[in-house]
């Protein structure tokens, strides 16, 4: 490490687990992450692999069953995790905020967007109606809505989709939080619209320099957007590296199995690749390395230990015991032999 | 190459829902959900139908099937006009038609278990009404979609959603159906899942020589499934052409656009492009004209047709 960057978050050994009647779901079990300051981290993965869990945990949002049984989160020197519900409550919206992926159920139907920037900003910077709502409008402006000054008085009703999306990014902006955590902001959008948020959320990311922590489960998006990207499966992260690192040089069996697993336009006629198996049931406890079961790399060790997250080279960690020769041509190879083992 | 036969052939389909219901009140105007399409499909063939929500995909597909009636135009399926038949002809060409949903949650009825829901069409059509007969059956298509026999004891929620959307794959191939309108099959899925259901649609077509109109939204899907696609935007096609013909040599502006917007792996492209991003009108133009880069004072009063532009390449642009 040449040069000491502070970082803005830091989670260490993190486990959520949610005590449910039909047992114990660790949601996520012992997850490391770092997001420097105004980087963007992309965690990517399959429904219920523990990303969302991940970010309500550090958010403090977690349903009255779940619970952070173990680790710590670090907003630049203090520990989240410690602190109590009222002092919290001065950093959720002001120093992190949050996008969900359903804008349409995470709007109020029954206040205007205006008023519902408004509030935070009330709350938080402790101004009057008036000020709040300038502010309002200035930050309707900034996430390029037209004509802010009238569309300040819409009900969500009133907006599309793609234009409740940047009502909520608005909300969530107003505060100039350093850390902006987007769960799906772009999964319930069309592919345009798509596009034209991941953009917003760029240009907004320069302008008020701050970090994002973005999830999602659409590898494309990921790369779209990320500076780093962490991968997670069965509530651990598996893989960890620079987002072009991942793409070009993926390490762990299952992102290979990821990426191959996409249509790609203009490649590939005939089958795509797939990964074998279903996803793990999150009651259920595996031995060993979490993905042996759907992994044609396999073998006793995977089974019998569970592999630690590990520096490969710089900045790219993967939790593989078989790391030497997992790489993109091996993948297919071993999947070929595999199958023939199999039939 | 076999001349490929033609199984299915849509003319000038509309599908309009009237505005206002009531006892008394007159619509007072229409939602033109599919507004005047027209294409064909081949035996063994599979056209994908892509556009945005919103745009009619889903209706089209239904109104084909006749689980909509269609306001106007023509479907002539196998040589018969499938718009004109009656409930009881149309009950017995329905086995030759099938559909399968998006959200496999959804579409299952949650109090039946698999092996009734599979069989249930096989009891109705009276293709097997003897009880053991049938289970033999639910069984072997239980093994052809990749599940095991045991899986017809269980209900919908004891699976997992790829699962799911394998029984009501099953489903359709129950009745051994020549075409199967595909709306959105994988769109609920996981990345890892949606590549095991894809594979096993291919596979299925290859082995019992089935169309597909594949609806879905998601573009790298249908280039990957489809042998030719359509685009549509605001109830009509806008483009229509070979796979790889549309893919290398877009022509209208629209498929351009919803090209540009896929967001591709690896490539870190951050330039910014204007697209008017507003909700498009209906008139009497072109629909896309309020979003259209290009667009020129012919298209806010002429709608273009749907023309040839090259081999198997259809577009309707004024401008192409």
């Amino acid at each position: 490490m040449t040069e000491r960057k502070e970082t803005l978050l830091r989670i260490k050994n993190l486990k959520t687990h949610f005590f449910t009647d039909e047992g114990i779901v660790k949601a996520v079990d012992g997850v490391d992450l770092e997001i420097p300051p105004k980087e963007t981290l992309g965690i990517v993965g399959e429904s219920g692999c523990g990303k969302t869990v991940t970010a309500l945990s550090i958010m403090r949002l977690l349903p009255a069953y779940g619970k952070i049984v173990d680790g710590s989160i670090f907003l630049k020197r203090r520990d989240l995790t410690k602190l109590q519900e009222k002092h919290f409550q001065e950093i959720r919206g002001k120093e992190i905020s949050m996008v969900f992926q359903e804008p349409m159920s995470s709007l109020n139907p029954i206040f205007t967007i205006g008023q519902q920037i408004e509030e935070a900003i009330i709350f938080h910077q402790g101004k009057t109606r008036k000020e709040a709502r300038e502010i309002a409008i200035r930050m309707l402006k900034d996430v390029e809505f037209p004509q802010p000054a009238e569309s300040i008085n819409k009900y969500p009703h009133q907006l599309s989709g793609g234009m409740q999306q940047r009502a909520m990014i608005a909300i969530a902006l107003s505060c100039e939080p350093e850390l902006l955590i987007a769960d799906e902001p772009t999964t319930a959008l069309d592919v345009t619209i798509q596009k034209e948020i991941i953009e917003l959320l760029h240009k907004l990311k320069e302008e008020h320099s701050m970090s994002i922590l973005f999830i999602t489960h659409d590898l494309g998006v990921i790369s779209q957007i990320a500076d780093k990207v962490a991968v997670m499966y069965a509530s651990k992260i598996i893989e960890h590296a620079e987002a072009k690192e991942i793409f070009n040089n993926p390490k762990h069996p299952y992102t290979i199995g990821l990426l191959n697993a996409i249509p790609q336009i203009g490649k590939n006629e005939g089958r795509l690749q797939t990964i074998p198996g279903q996803l793990p049931n999150p009651l259920s406890h595996i031995e060993g390395c979490r993905f042996h079961p759907r992994c044609f790399f396999a073998i006793e060790k995977c089974i019998r230990n569970e592999p630690p997250l590990e520096d490969i080279a710089s900045g790219h960690k993967t939790a593989c015991w078989r790391q030497k020769i997992v790489n993109k041509n091996s993948w297919i190879e071993y999947s070929k032999r595999y199958k023939n083992g199999r039939t | 190459m076999e001349e490929p036969k033609l199984l299915l052939k849509v003319s000038n389909i509309k599908k309009y829902f009237p505005l206002e219901r009531g006892i008394f009140s007159k619509s007072s105007g229409w939602i033109k959900a599919v507004d005047g399409v027209s294409f064909d499909i081949q035996e063994g063939e599979t056209v994908g139908l892509v556009g945005e929500s919103g745009c009619g995909k889903t209706t089209l597909g239904r109104t084909i099937l006749r689980l909509l009636e269609p306001t106007e135009g023509e479907i002539l399926f196998q040589d018969r006009k499938l718009n004109r038949l009656n409930a009881e002809e149309l009950r017995k060409f329905r086995p030759k038609m099938q559909i399968i949903f998006q959200d496999p949650y959804s579409s299952l009825n949650p109090r039946m278990t698999a092996g009734y829901i599979i069989g249930e069409s096989l009891a109705v059509h009276g293709i097997a009404k003897k009880r053991k007969e049938r289970g033999e059956m639910v069984e072997n298509l239980l093994e052809r979609v990749g599940l095991s026999p045991r899986h017809a004891n269980w209900y919908p929620h004891e699976f997992s959603g790829g699962m799911r959307q394998r029984i009501g794959i099953a489903r359709a191939l129950a009745l051994k159906p020549k075409f199967i309108v595909c709306d959105e099959p994988v769109s609920s899925l996981d990345v890892s899942i949606q590549a095991q259901i894809i594979n096993l649609l291919k596979d299925l077509q290859e082995e019992l020589k089935l169309s597909y109109l594949f609806i879905s939204h998601d573009l790298r899907v249908v280039g990957h499934i489809s042998n030719r696609i359509a685009v549509m935007y605001l109830g009509k096609l806008v483009e229509i052409a070979d796979k790889e013909e549309l893919f290398t040599n877009p022509v209208h502006p629209y498929t351009k656009i919803l090209f540009d917007a896929i967001p591709k792996i690896g490539v870190m492209e951050r330039k910014k492009k204007e697209t008017k991003a507003q909700l498009p009108v209906s008139y009497n133009g072109c629909n896309f004209y309020p979003r259209c880069p290009k667009g020129v004072q012919k298209c806010t009063t002429e709608a273009p047709r749907l023309e040839k532009k090259g081999e198997n390449h259809f577009v309707a642009c004024h401008l192409a």
